[in-house]
């Protein structure tokens, strides 16, 4: 029995084609990062806070499911905390406005959701 | 009744697999990964080899009791829904191709890893009210990949080296074996 097909070969390569294309989109969509940000969290899919990006600040958010330590400082938002079992918000690091139309901070456990928007809203 | 592979025998088989597969992604978590959260996906090696030798009722009921009882001793309610969604999704693929002679065991498996990784988003867009975070996308489909490839290959190595009296291969896959 051969372990390894020719046509396991070509799904194998195309799917990875197809990851480096969506990775190429995604950096074809990334902005230049300029103008004024507002750090936007979401719980449930719901807005619940809206701040300034540029204004330095250090707040826990508590749900029903958990607390995440946010913070803000020189221009970029990071979770510094964070009571779940996986810490990937935690792990992230930064983020900051060049990423803003394809990176987020999610916590997946408290189903939070940051990101970074334009302040005229565009 | 073929004795070789009574229900009984079949049901014992199938919870003894279901234990090491447990295992598996008990261990697993030992193994560091670049990205938090990213898994190997281990112990679907287990419903894998169970597919073309015992049947695919004994791959399902494997797969279904390994992600309740990880859940229920590992996990947490929400973790749960993602576990589930990611098995049945992958689960259902991986049938799909087997069945339909698609591809090898390495092809299948990726298919079960990529198919694992977007039922996870799927309910993540649900969970967190959200389409922003498909650009995880990409990511999640590399990773897919390379993991069930891994898989996919302990897979294929493992299937010929298994005693056929545990594990009777059905005629149809040991035609297309000697095809092979």
């Amino acid at each position: 029995m051969k372990i390894f097909l020719r046509r396991d070969a070509v799904l194998l390569l195309s799917l990875l084609l197809l990851a480096a294309l969506l990775f190429l989109v995604l950096f074809l969509c990334r902005g230049d990062g300029s103008g004024e940000w507002d750090v936007v969290i979401r719980y449930r899919g719901e807005t619940v806070r809206r701040m300034p990006l540029d204004e330095d600040a250090e707040f826990l958010f508590t749900s029903d499911e958990g607390v995440n330590r946010i913070v803000i400082s020189g221009g970029a938002v990071y979770v510094a905390s964070a009571d779940c079992a996986n810490q990937v918000c935690v792990h992230h690091g930064t983020l900051v406005p060049a990423d803003a139309g394809v990176d987020f901070i999610s916590c997946a456990p408290h189903r939070l959701l940051i990101t970074l928007e334009r302040r005229d809203g565009k | 009744m073929n004795e070789r592979n009574s229900i009984a025998r079949r049901v014992a088989l199938s919870a003894v697999l279901c234990a090491l597969s447990l295992l598996f992604s008990y261990l697993e978590t030992f193994i560091p990964m670049p990205v938090p959260g990213m898994k190997i996906g281990l112990a679907n090696l287990i419903p894998l080899i169970l597919l073309p030798t015992v049947g695919i009722p004994a791959a399902a009921a494997v797969s279904l009791s390994r992600i309740a009882l990880s859940a229920l001793l590992f996990g947490s309610p929400v973790s749960f829904l993602y576990s589930l969604a990611g098995g049945v999704v992958s689960f259902i693929v991986m049938v799909l191709a087997f069945r339909f002679r698609l591809f090898g065991l390495p092809g299948i498996s990726i298919l079960g890893g990529v198919a694992h990784n977007v039922g996870q988003i799927a309910v993540a867009v649900f969970a967190l009210g959200t389409v922003r975070i498909l650009s995880l996308l990409p990511w999640l489909l590399l990773s897919g990949t390379v993991a069930g490839l891994a898989v996919g290959l302990l897979g294929a190595v493992v299937l010929p080296r298994l005693p056929r009296a545990l594990f009777p291969r059905k005629k149809a896959e040991e035609d297309q074996e000697k095809d092979a």
